[in-house]
Formats: C-alpha cells, structure tokens, sequence
C-alpha cells in the first residue's frame, strides 16, 4: 500500500511541468558542461617538452601538483609574503566574489616583519633555510591572515593556491600511468561527472521539493487529507521517496549517456573501461546531495509554510559549498567537488573523509525528513489559520454595525 | 530584507569596478527574480479572478500598475546599494553600474514572469530565472555572447541594451496575454 | 453508537467560538443549525481532529478526541470548500483518497469506489476530469469519499449551498440512505436540509447552544408566536419596525406576511402552525 501510494507520487512528477523544466535544465547543464570537457579526440597522454615546444610553439604547460613538503611550502610562501607586499596589493576571497584589496603601511610593515621571522635578515635568499619551525611558521602565516582581514591566500583556506608547482614531464606522465593502471580513465572521469553533476543537484531540485508538501494548502485538500487515517509520516516520506526516484531516474538516463560515450572514447584509445564506475560515483557521490536537497527542500517548505522560502536558503548553502574545487570534504560540504580529471592521489586520501561526509549526509536527509513528518503531523490537528481569519473579520464588522440581521 | 543584509556580506568600501560589478550582476540581479514572478499569479489564488475580471477597471491596467510599481522598487533598492558603494570611496562609474545591474534585474525578473504567465506554474516561474542564472553564471557568455547577461563583470555595457530589447519584447507579450486572458 | 460533548469550549484569544457546549448525539440524521459564524464549521473541524479544543471533553464510540488516529479511522468529511487536485479524474480522485485511508489491496479498493459511485451516481464519469465536474456532482464525489472508509460518524459540513433545488432534494435523499447505520451530522445554515431529513436536531448561535432536542419539540415551542398577515406596503413597514418577519410573499396589491410576534401583534393577523423554519428564526431572533 505505501508502495502504490510512491507510485502514484511518481505518476504525478511525471505528469508536471516543473518536472520536465527541470529534466531540460539537468541535461543542458550535462551537454554544457560535462560533455564540454571530455576530450572526445583522444586521451590526453603527457607529450615529452622537445615535442610540445615543437607542437606549440611555447613551454610546456603540465598541470600543477600539490607541494606537501614544509621546507617548499615555506619557501614559497615567504616568496608570496615578500611579492605581495612590495606590490602592495592581495587578492581577497569573500563571499560570492573575491576582490583585489589594497595594503595599507602598517599591513605592509606586518608582512615584512613576518617575512622576517622565517628567514632572519642578512640570509641568503637563494638557498632557502628557514629559522622557525614549521608550527611557528603556520602560526605566523595565520597572523597575516588575520592583520590582512581574513580569507587571503595567507589562510588556512586558500593556501593551496600558493603551495604548488608546476609538474615536470616526469611527475605529469607518472601521474598519467597511475591514472590508467590504479584509477582507470573511467573512474577518472566518473568523478569528474560527478562533480559537474553534483553541483546541479545540489540547487535544481528545490524547486520540484519545496512545493510538494504545500500543494495540499494551495488546492485547499489539506482538511480531506489531514483528517484521514494515513500516518504524516507515511506520508511525507511516500512524496520523499517518490521525488528522489524520480530525479533519480533522470539521473540514471543521463549517466548512462555518459557512460557510453565514455567507455567508447577509453576503448578506442586502448585502455581498460570499467563500465561501473559512472554509476559507482553516481551512487555514491552524487545521490547523498540530491538527498539532502531534497530534504531540505520539505523541511523549509513545511516549517514556513510555502515553498518559496526555501529558495533563497538552499540558495545561500549551495554557493558556500562549492569552493575550492577540489579537497575539502569536510562535513560542513554537501556537495563534494572534485573538478580534476585523474588527481588519483588527492582521492585517495581523502576517500575516508568522503564516505563519512556522503553517509552523514544521507542520514541528515533522513532525518531532515522525519522532521519534516513530525511538524506536519503538528499541524494537521492545528488547522487554525482560515477560522481566526474569519474571526477577525467578523470582530472588525460587529465594531462597525450592530445589525438586526444574523 | 536580504539587500540590508548586503552591506554586511560584502566590504562595500574602496570597491573597484569589477567589484562592485560582482555585486551588482550576481548577487542584486537575483531580487529580480524573487521579486516579480509572484506578482502575476496573485489572482489566481482562491479562484479571486473571477471577481476581479469583472470590474470596471480593466484587469491589464492594475497589472501594468503593480508591475510598474514593483520595477521602480526593485531600481531603488538596486541604486541605494550602488550608492552605499559610491558613497564609501567607490572607484566605478555610478550610473553604468547601478542601471547595468537594474537590467540584469530585471531580465531574469521578466523571464520569470514570462514562464508564470505560460505555464501557470509559480515554482516553473522561479526554476528559470535562477537556472539561466547559474547557466550565465557557468559558461561565461559562451553561448549567449552578445546577449550576455552579467557583462559589467567584463567591463562591458553594450549587452544591456540587447537585454533592454528583449525586456521590451516579452513586456508587451505578457501584457498582451494577460489582456486577452482577462 | 454515540458521540458525548462536555462543556466544549474553544478559544481565539479572547474571542469564543464555542462556550461550553454540551450534545449527546446517536445513531442517525442529526442536524446542526447556526446561523453563519455560530461556530457550527468550528464545531466540525474539532470532531475531525482538524482544530484542538480549548477546553472540554469530546469522545467519539468511547474514544477521546485526543487518540487522533483513532478518530481518523472512524470518520468522514465532507468539507465545506470541498477540493482536489483539479487534473485527477473522479476515479484517480476515490484513489488517491482511499490509498490515504490505508484500503488496502487495490482490488478491494476498486470494488469499494467502483460501489460508491454508483450509488452517487457518478459511475459514468469514471475519465472524467475534477475540474470539469459540475456542482452537484463535485458534492456527490464529495460523499463519496467521505464514506470510502466505511466511517461510523459522517461529518457533512454545508453540503447543499450552491446546488440547484433538484440536486439538493437528491443529495438529502443520499445523505438519509447513508445514515442507517452511522451516525450523520448534517451542520448547516438552510433549515430546509434539517427539515425532512432529521429528527434530532440542535440550533447553536455565537458558540453557545439555543437548543437541543427533537425537531418536532422544537415547533411546539413556536407554537403561538407565527402569524400571517396580508398587508398594503405601508403597513408591511410599519411592522417592519416592531417585529421580524420571515418572509413576504406578493398577492396582487397586498404582501402575504409571515412574521414573529409575542402575542397578537395586530388586528389582521392569524395564528398559523409553525414550520421548523419558523422555530428555527424564531430562536435566533430571540423572541
């Protein structure tokens, strides 16, 4: 019975316009984006300097790597405190944007003075050797940071930006093998898809959630539904299931396009295909975001009482969760980024984080849910709203006219 | 509620151009959205359009009325931001910048109203404006080029008035709809 | 099978929807009367678990209005603004609602709803459209539904208003055939859907009981106070005045009268037998 009750919740997405808006919108932003960026010509294998410079007329360009090491790390970043503050200017990330902002002298002062602490004055530039430790220097980096206003490269946050150098031929075609053999294209690919993906799931579907629980309201049927026998639990949770299977069917379609045109483009290049892998990050990755969204999406609708609140809120939370694009998977993130084809590494490192994050999330949704079905079943035994509207009117007339009339 | 809050988001102070650009396109562009799409489906709550139909005053002239009046809110809202901006030492040209951001504004409010008005589907309504947004907002003008809607981030005013044609055009198809539907 | 009402009251603030009212009510036709914003609708929504009491005690087949699912089992609705999602048909409509009464399989559904639209006479618009059905009809899918559970109390919240005189005899009709074995309460403020249909009756004005009883206790008690009267258009708005009248019919130059009257009110008026209508005004005019 609950199963035919989630059939006719699906039977009715299918038959919505919003729903079909919302397809369009998915698979426009799939061609756009995702399709954008595979390489259909053929896998990219690193082309050794002599033959790049040959091909393209400039210096080789390989992608970055992340420096790990503390030595480099404070290198690098002493040579950023010296370049910024002669320039006299650093970039710095707010909320939407990010703005170049102008030092003023005493911030100058501050970044030379710290300069300083890592290398004392009178040393040799060119062979680095710092005079702190690598927790002073962390320290002294973060004070910056703060004298400078927060979310400068200086920071926690940003500072991968700094910490990397350019991969040499030798690293680009290491990390390439390591791709082919470990990862596979397929699930280097995957994680981009999901990443491209996840970003739309993570918004779009509040606009086919925040106005299920209110259409009852809007087409006045609440006082049939409410009064009758079935559960508010039952009962949101019937709408819930019912909409992610229906995006998730949407979903499904178009990861199976992906996966086709994928797999043949591996294929054709010589290469192993795993033809689940797509699927695997699907799954995995990208259907805890659609879950909590989702969730929300109820949650907000039914706590205000309309849909629309729910917007501007899903909004706000979806654009703090996609930066940077790449490595933070903490638990505040709920759409995970990963906007690097291959990366191997990085991935597994943080694999642990990303399955505590993922099933976290996927229970949040659930209980977001059950939230959800909680308020309802508040509010059904609490149908107050048209009655004290009448009595407000009607104290408003009696003021006005004592009348023969009833 | 949400502009007062933008002063708060955002240093406003000794902004430069492609700054206060930012604001402007990405962030004050979305009250177009939250704002007009609403103002078009009101009768039809509760069935009201039958009563309101009837009456002397031709239903299209208090249509045209309220959207008049919320357009000109949405610009003073819009320009009073600008102006916090230009007042604390803001390096950009006033004007370019707050009509710039006005029109942006006002684009995705008026695609909004369009989808409402076709699809009598209020969420629809909303689900546009913001997916051309995020559309906008992704691929950078690629495939809108000369009808890009945040072009202050590129320093450019021209689009505005593409974007001023095509506010024009669907003005006068939705008025157009809405009086032979009344 | 009874309902037992104690002292209910239900407060909007300081404003009072219901003062302590006390019913007993069983198997049957029972009609609630009110003029509008007596409470009659408030009255309703609290049995359907919709609106909580202030204060009081409600109990349903024994059951206390607080044990909310259990009441759910045993009710039906039929609201006052009766609506559903405009797109469904009227059998994807009775499905929806009876999936929402927990009936289950869907064979035994289908049998129930396919039952219940034929006696509202609805079987022949099985495709048809929510948004295309016409008033009576709307209000027959209505009681339908309310029924789709097999309820021991239907509650039937202004059924008639805005249906023509034939479809509200034939919705009266329906009503009386579906209260052998259930206890219906009929709430409304048209005396004529009360008068052939029930014989337990009460009359409530501004949240407080005027009356409770048997309909036909109730026009004895107008006894003496109906009269007629024909009248010239001067007169009639001299009595205007002083009396109210229930209603004018016109008969060439002069106006039959009907009015209210404590004692004989003028020379050419006559004592007639009063109608529930008459007792009904009668009560709510305080006379």
């Amino acid at each position: 019975m609950f199963l035919s009750l989630v059939f006719k919740e699906i039977k009715q997405q299918f038959k919505s316009i919003i729903f079909y808006l919302f397809i369009g919108i998915i698979v426009l932003f799939y061609i756009t984006q995702f399709l954008g960026d595979v390489d259909t010509e053929g896998v990219s294998k690193p082309i050794p300097p002599d033959e790049y410079r040959e091909a393209y007329g400039r210096e080789p360009y390989y992608g970055y790597i992340e420096e790990e090491d503390p030595e480099d790390q404070m290198n690098l970043m002493y040579s950023r405190l010296i370049r910024d503050a002669n320039h006299g200017s650093v970039l710095q990330h707010g909320f939407l944007m990010s703005k170049i902002v102008n030092l003023s002298k005493g911030q100058k002062e501050f970044m030379l003075d710290a300069a300083d602490k890592i290398i004392k004055e009178g040393h040799d530039i060119s062979n680095f050797e710092a005079d702190v430790s690598y927790k002073e220097f962390q320290i002294i980096i973060e004070k910056v940071d703060e004298r400078l206003g927060g979310g400068t490269y200086f920071s926690e946050e940003y500072n991968d930006q700094v910490y990397r150098q350019e991969k040499t031929y030798d690293q680009a075609l290491k990390d390439f093998e390591t791709m082919i053999s470990k990862d596979t294209l397929s699930n280097a690919y995957g994680r981009l898809y999901a990443d491209y993906m996840g970003i739309g799931a993570g918004f779009f579907p509040i606009f086919l959630a925040a106005f299920i629980l209110t259409r009852d309201k809007r087409y006045r049927m609440s006082e049939l539904i409410y009064s009758r026998e079935i559960s508010s639990y039952k009962y949101v949770f019937a709408k819930y299931i019912a909409l992610v299977i229906s995006v998730s069917l949407v979903y499904l379609a178009i990861v199976t396009h992906a996966t086709i045109l994928v797999s043949s483009v591996v294929k054709a290049n010589g290469y192993t295909v795993d033809y689940l892998a797509f699927y695997k990050y699907t799954f995995g990755w990208l259907v805890p975001t659609l879950l909590f969204t989702i969730s929300m999406g109820f949650v907000i609708s039914i706590i205000f009482g309309n849909g629309i609140v729910a917007i501007p809120i899903q909004f706000g939370l979806w654009i703090s969760s996609l930066l940077p694009l790449v490595g933070d998977y903490g638990l505040s993130k709920f759409v995970l980024r990963f906007n690097t084809v291959g990366s191997y590494d990085i991935f597994k490192e943080s694999i642990n984080d990303i399955l505590i994050n993922r099933i976290l999330y996927t229970v949040l949704a659930i209980i977001l849910v059950g939230v959800a079905g909680r308020i309802l079943s508040y509010r059904r035994g609490r149908q107050d709203g048209i009655i004290k509207k009448r009595f407000k009117r009607k104290s408003k007339e009696d003021s006005r006219t004592p009348s023969l009339q009833s | 509620m949400l502009v007062a809050v933008t002063p708060f988001l955002f240093s406003l102070v000794r902004l430069e151009y492609s700054n206060i650009a930012t604001v402007g396109e990405l962030y004050l562009s979305v009250i177009g959205i939250i704002l007009l799409p609403n103002i078009i489906n009101i009768e039809d709550i509760d069935n009201i359009k039958e009563v309101i139909y009837i009456r002397k005053t031709p239903h299209i002239i208090t249509t045209i009325l309220r959207l008049a009046i919320i357009i000109i809110f949405m610009f003073i809202l819009i320009s009073s931001i600008i102006l916090l901006a230009k007042l604390q030492q803001g390096n950009f040209p006033f004007w370019e910048i707050s009509l710039g951001s006005f029109i942006s504004s006002l684009y995705f409010g008026i695609i909004g109203i369009t989808v409402v008005n076709i699809t009598k589907s209020l969420p629809s309504g909303y689900l546009i404006p913001f997916a051309y947004y995020a559309f906008e907002f992704s691929t950078r003008g690629k495939y809108t080029k000369d009808f890009f809607v945040f072009s202050l981030l590129n320093e450019s005013f021209i689009e505005k008035g593409n974007l001023l044609l095509i506010i024009g055009g669907l003005l006068i198809v939705n008025l157009v709809i809405i009086y032979k539907r009344s | 099978m009874n309902i037992e009402i104690k002292g209910l009251t239900k407060n909007y603030g300081n404003k009072t929807a219901l003062d302590n009212v006390d019913l007993k009510i069983d198997k049957g036709m029972f009609g609630l009367l009110g003029p509008n914003g007596a409470g009659k609708t408030t009255l309703m929504r609290i049995l359907t678990t919709l609106v909580q009491k202030t204060e009081g005690d409600i109990n349903i087949q024994g059951i206390d209005i607080s044990k909310k699912r259990k009441i759910r089992q045993m009710i039906g609705y039929l609201p006052q603004d009766f609506a559903v999602y405009p797109t469904l048909t009227v059998y994807e409509a009775m499905d929806y609602l009876a999936l929402l009464s927990n009936i289950a399989p869907k064979s035994k559904r289908k049998k129930l709803i396919l039952d219940l639209l034929e006696k509202v006479n609805l079987e022949d618009h099985l495709k048809t459209k929510v948004k295309a059905l016409s008033g009576g009809m709307k209000r027959r899918l209505g009681i339908a539904q309310a029924l789709i559970n097999n309820p021991s109390l239907l509650i039937v919240d202004e059924p008639t208003a805005g249906l023509d005189p034939e479809e509200r005899i034939r919705f009266r009709n329906l009503l009386r055939d579906f209260s052998e074995d259930r206890i219906v309460i009929l709430s409304t403020h048209i005396v004529e859907d009360v008068e052939f249909t029930c014989e337990d009756l009460a009359i409530l004005k501004e949240g407080q009981i005027l009356y409770k009883g048997k309909s036909r206790d109730l026009i004895k008690q107008a006894e003496g106070y109906i009269w007629t009267a024909n009248l010239d258009r001067k007169r009639l708005n001299d009595i205007r005045k002083n009396h109210h009248i229930i209603s004018t019919v016109s008969e060439g130059d002069l106006i039959k009268t009907r009015f209210l009257s404590d004692g004989t009110p003028i020379e050419e008026s006559k004592a007639v037998s009063p109608s529930i209508e008459d007792a009904y005004m009668k009560l709510v005019k305080g006379v």
